[in-house]
C-alpha cells in the first residue's frame, strides 16, 4: 500500500498561488466513511458545512482504492479534497491528513464509520484532530456504535468526543425541561416514578434516559428501572418505533400528573406538548426545531469546551445498556 | 444560552430545575404579549410580521406568547389572522410559508384591536386582551409595544397606555417594555418634547429606541473587529490614524416616501441617526464588558465628545446637496422635485456631508467625515479608516505612489473587512503598489445574516438594550446636527439641484473632502 498525496499537495498548493486572492477557510474538515451506502449523503452533508464555514474538506473515502484521488481547489473560499483509502494502513492515513491538514486552521473530524475503539485508523486521526465528531446511529440503529464509543472514552479520556445522536436532543432536551420551570411543576420531578420513550435508533433512546438519570440522580436498578436518591423505583419503558434517530414520544408521569411531549401526527415538524392529571396545561405545538446534520456538527465545531452534561449522561447510559444486558 | 432556571415555590424557598443546567439554546424564556401598534402598515407587512413567524418557525420565540395587532384598519380576530397568512404567504422566505400544526397553533395567537390611535376607551380593550392572553397562553402579563406608525402620533399612544394602565409600575404583574421606531423626533426640541411623555410613563431600563442599522451583522463586527482582535486597537488613534469617513448611499429615490422625506431630508433621515451610529462603534473606547450598559455608556461618551459646530462653523464643516435627473442603472430618473408628493421648489437635501471632531485624547485632531445620499452611483454603507502615511520612502521607484493604510468596515450590500496595503511589484525594481487584501463574510461564512428586525425583537423581549440606542446618545446626535439643520432649513440653496441621479454627489462635498471613496 502507498497512498501519496504529493501530487494533491501541489496542486492545491498551485492553485493558491494562482488564484491571486485571499483564500477564506477556517479550518481542516477531515471526513472518513466507508460505507458506499451513505456515500452521496456523506457528500451533500459536508457541501453544505463547508458552504456556511469554507475549509479544506479532506475525505477519506473507505470505498475506493488508494489511487482514487483528486482535488477542486477554490480561487476564494474552501478547496475539497477526495482521496481513496480502501485497504490503507492508518499511519498512511494520519500521514496524508499531517501532509494535506492548513497550518493555521484547526483539524475538525468527522468519522462515519461503525467502530471506534477497535479501528486504529479513527484512533490515529482522532489524535491529530481538535474536534472530533461520530455519530453513534447513523449506521446502526442498535447499541452497539454507542458501546463503542463508551469503551473508546474509558480508553482514550485524554480525547474529546461530540455524538450527533447526543447533540440532536438539545430540542427534546429543551422541551422537557420546559415542563418543569414552573414551581408547582417542579416539585413533580421528584415524584416522577414512570418514564416512556419512542425512539427510531438506540442512541438517542439511552442519551435521553442517560440525560435524564444525570440530572435526576437516577441509578439504573433493575433491567427496566432505575431509582431516585430516596429509593423510589422509576419504572422505564423503551419502545422503538418511528424514523431511525428520531425520537417521537416522551412520556414522564408522577403519581397524579403526566407530562407527554409527542410528535404531531400530520406535522414531523412539530412537538405537541400537554400535561394532564391533578395539574394540568393545554396542548400547546412548538416547533421540534430538528437541526439537520450540518447544524449539529455546526453545533459541535463551535462548543470549544468538553461537555459535563454529555459525558454524565453517556455514562450512564452506559450504566443503563449494562444493565438491561447483564 | 439558557441555564439552571431559579424558581420561587409557594414556601418562598428558591429551586432549581435541574434539567435546565448546561442546556444550550436560542428560545426566549420571558413569555411575553407583542403589542404592533401600526399592524396594516407596510413596516408590519414586510419585515415585524415575518420577523415574528421566523422567530417562532426556528423556537426562539418563548413558548408562552401572543400577538395583538392595533390599528385603524378594520379587521375582526380572524380577519386579522388571513391578512397576516397572506402577508407571510408573499413576504416570508420559501421554505418558511406559514402551514401544518405550528401554523395553526401561531395564529391562535393573533389578535387585533380596530382603533383610532387617540380613541382611549380602545386602549381598555387592549389591556382587556392582554389580560385574556396571559390567561389562555401564560404570557404572565409581560407585554412588549411596538410602535410602528407615523411618530405624530408616539406622544399620543404612550400617554394612553399610561391611562390604561399598561405602563410598568408598581404592582403590575410582568413587565412593559416599549419599542420606539426612529425618527426620535425631527428636531432637538421635538426628541425632548417626546422623551418628556416617554420618562412619564416608561423608564429608561424600558424603552427601545430602534435603529435596524444597529441589528445588522456587519455592524456588529465592528466591535468584534476591533475588541476581538489585538492588531487593530494600538494603532487605533489619533497618532495612526489620518481621517475616518463613513458613508451610507443609497441608489434609491424617495420612491413612495415623498411626503415625509420632504419634511425630512438626508441629515435627519440618516446622519443623525444610522450615520452617527457607525461614528459612536468606530470611536468609542472598549467596553469594560459586552453588557448593554457598559456599551453604551461608552457610545454616548463618545459622542458626548463631538465637538458641536457654531452657526459661523457650517459652512466649512459641510455640503448638501438634491438630485436631478439622470440615469440610474441605464434608465432614466426624474429629479427629486418632481418625485410624487415632493414641493417642486423644495429646498430639502437629498444629500449631507459633515465634518466633525471628536475632542478626546484618542481622536483629537482626527476629523471624522460623515455622508449619506439617495439616488448616487452605488448603494453602499461602509467606514473607511485611512491610517497615516509611512513617516520615510526606502522603497518604490520615485514615480510610485505609496498610498496609506486603508481600512474598510462594509456595511451593504457587501459585508466584510478590506485593508489596502503596499507590496512590491515581482521583478528586479523595487516598485511598489496597492493591493487589497478582500474579506467577505458572506464568502468568509457563506450564510447571509439574519434580517436585523429578528435580531433587535428577540433582544427587546430578552431585556437586552445593547442595540438600542440610549436617550443621552440620541439627544448628543441631535445636539450635533442642530446647528447645521437650523443653517440649510433657514438658507435656502439656489443651486438645487446640485447632483445628478447616479453621480457620486455634489462637488461641494468634494470641496469638504477631496479624500471621498468612490462609490
Amino acid at each position: 500500500m502507498n497512498l501519496d498525496v504529493h501530487p494533491l499537495v501541489a496542486e492545491l498548493t498551485h492553485a493558491r498561488h494562482s488564484a491571486g486572492s485571499m483564500n477564506a477557510a477556517t479550518m481542516t474538515l477531515v471526513v472518513f466513511y466507508e460505507d458506499a451506502q451513505v456515500g452521496s449523503w456523506v457528500r451533500s452533508r459536508t457541501r453544505a458545512i463547508a458552504d456556511k464555514h469554507p475549509s479544506r474538506v479532506l475525505l477519506f473515502d473507505g470505498t475506493k482504492n488508494e489511487g482514487d484521488q483528486h482535488a477542486e481547489p477554490s480561487a476564494t473560499r474552501g478547496e475539497w479534497v477526495e482521496i481513496g483509502v480502501k485497504g490503507s494502513h492508518a499511519s498512511e492515513i494520519g500521514a496524508a491528513l499531517s501532509m494535506l491538514a492548513l497550518a493555521e486552521a484547526p483539524v475538525v473530524l468527522c468519522w462515519i464509520a461503525t467502530d471506534l475503539a477497535a479501528d486504529e485508523r479513527f484512533v490515529t486521526l482522532a489524535k491529530q484532530a481538535h474536534t472530533i465528531v461520530v455519530s453513534s446511529s447513523v449506521i446502526r440503529s442498535d447499541e452497539r456504535p454507542l458501546r463503542d464509543l463508551i469503551a473508546f472514552v474509558e480508553a482514550h479520556p485524554e480525547i474529546v468526543v461530540q455524538d450527533i445522536a447526543y447533540l440532536r436532543l438539545a430540542a427534546w432536551q429543551e422541551l422537557i425541561a420546559e415542563f418543569f420551570d414552573e414551581p408547582e411543576f417542579l416539585e413533580e420531578l421528584t415524584a416522577l416514578r414512570e418514564v416512556e420513550v419512542h425512539a427510531g435508533s438506540d442512541a438517542e433512546m439511552y442519551y435521553l434516559l442517560g440525560w435524564l438519570a444525570s440530572r435526576l440522580d437516577w441509578i439504573p436498578c433493575a433491567p427496566d428501572a432505575m431509582c431516585n436518591s430516596s429509593g423510589d423505583i422509576i419504572h422505564i419503558t423503551e419502545q422503538r418505533d418511528g424514523s431511525a434517530r428520531r425520537l417521537s414520544k416522551v412520556e414522564l408521569r408522577s403519581k397524579d400528573v403526566v407530562f407527554s411531549a409527542c410528535v404531531h401526527p400530520d406535522d414531523p415538524d412539530a412537538v405537541c406538548l400537554e400535561v394532564t392529571g391533578a395539574k394540568s396545561r393545554k396542548e400547546r405545538c412548538a416547533p421540534l426545531h430538528t437541526m439537520d446534520i450540518a447544524s449539529l456538527i455546526e453545533r459541535a465545531i463551535l462548543r470549544s469546551s468538553v461537555d459535563d452534561i454529555f459525558e454524565q449522561s453517556l455514562a450512564l447510559a452506559k450504566l443503563i445498556i449494562e444493565r438491561k444486558v447483564s | 444560552m439558557a441555564d439552571a432556571v431559579a424558581t420561587v415555590s409557594s414556601d418562598g424557598k428558591q429551586q432549581i430545575n435541574p434539567l435546565r443546567a448546561g442546556l444550550q439554546t436560542d428560545r426566549i424564556s420571558d413569555p411575553a404579549t407583542v403589542v404592533f401598534f401600526g399592524a396594516s402598515g407596510d413596516l408590519f407587512k414586510r419585515m415585524l410580521l415575518p420577523a415574528m413567524w421566523a422567530m417562532r418557525a426556528r423556537g426562539i420565540l418563548p413558548n408562552d406568547f401572543a400577538i395583538v395587532g392595533f390599528s385603524r384598519t378594520e379587521y375582526s380576530d380572524d380577519e386579522f389572522r388571513a391578512y397576516c397568512k397572506e402577508q407571510l404567504d408573499a413576504f416570508a422566505p420559501d421554505e418558511q410559508k406559514p402551514q401544518g400544526a405550528i401554523w395553526d397553533d401561531f395564529s391562535k395567537r393573533l389578535r387585533y384591536v380596530s382603533a383610532d390611535f387617540d380613541d382611549h376607551k380602545c386602549y381598555g380593550n387592549l389591556a382587556k386582551i392582554i389580560g385574556q392572553n396571559d390567561e389562555q397562553f401564560g404570557t404572565k402579563g409581560n407585554v412588549l409595544f411596538y410602535l410602528s406608525t407615523p411618530p405624530s402620533l408616539f406622544p399620543t399612544i404612550i400617554d394612553c397606555l399610561k391611562e390604561a394602565d399598561l405602563n410598568p409600575h408598581e404592582g403590575k404583574e410582568g413587565w412593559s417594555r416599549i419599542i420606539i421606531e426612529k425618527p426620535f423626533g425631527i428636531d432637538l426640541d421635538s426628541a425632548r418634547a417626546l422623551q418628556t411623555t416617554v420618562d412619564r410613563v416608561f423608564p429608561e431600563s424600558a424603552v427601545y429606541r430602534i435603529d435596524h442599522y444597529l441589528g445588522k451583522e456587519p455592524v456588529q463586527d465592528i466591535m468584534a473587529l476591533r475588541f476581538a482582535n489585538t492588531i487593530f486597537e494600538p494603532v487605533w488613534n489619533r497618532n495612526y490614524i489620518d481621517s475616518v469617513q463613513i458613508t451610507a448611499a443609497e441608489q434609491l429615490g424617495v420612491e413612495l416616501r415623498g411626503g415625509y422625506y420632504d419634511n425630512a431630508g438626508a441629515l435627519r433621515d440618516m446622519i443623525q441617526n444610522h450615520v452617527m451610529n457607525l461614528l459612536a462603534l468606530v470611536a468609542m473606547e472598549p467596553p469594560a464588558t459586552r453588557d448593554a450598559d457598559a456599551i453604551r455608556a461608552e457610545k454616548a461618551k463618545v459622542l458626548s465628545a463631538i465637538q458641536i459646530p457654531t452657526i459661523m462653523d457650517v459652512p466649512s464643516m459641510s455640503a448638501r446637496g438634491q438630485y436631478g435627473a439622470g440615469t440610474i442603472n441605464g434608465k432614466p430618473v426624474p429629479a427629486y422635485r418632481q418625485e410624487p408628493d415632493v414641493n417642486p421648489q423644495s429646498n430639502t437635501e437629498t444629500f449631507a456631508a459633515v465634518k466633525l471632531n471628536v475632542e478626546s485624547w484618542r481622536w483629537a485632531g482626527v476629523p471624522f467625515y460623515l455622508r449619506s445620499g439617495k439616488r448616487l452611483a452605488k448603494k453602499t454603507s461602509e467606514i473607511a479608516v485611512t491610517f497615516k502615511p509611512i513617516p520615510h520612502r526606502i522603497y518604490g521607484d520615485e514615480t510610485d505612489t505609496i498610498e496609506p493604510n486603508v481600512l474598510v468596515m462594509k456595511i451593504q450590500p457587501e459585508e466584510g473587512v478590506a485593508m489596502r496595503f503596499s507590496a512590491k511589484v515581482p521583478g528586479p525594481k523595487s516598485h511598489i503598489r496597492s493591493v487589497f487584501m478582500d474579506f467577505n463574510y458572506g464568502t468568509g461564512f457563506g450564510v447571509q445574516s439574519p434580517p436585523a428586525y429578528e435580531r433587535l425583537i428577540g433582544d427587546a423581549l430578552r431585556g437586552d438594550q445593547t442595540l438600542f440606542t440610549r436617550w443621552d446618545a440620541v439627544e448628543r446626535a441631535w445636539e450635533v446636527v442642530m446647528p447645521v439643520l437650523e443653517v440649510w432649513q433657514n438658507t435656502k440653496d439656489f443651486t438645487f439641484p446640485n447632483y445628478a441621479s447616479g453621480s457620486q454627489g455634489p462637488q461641494s462635498s468634494f470641496d469638504l473632502f477631496p479624500g471621498w471613496r468612490s462609490l
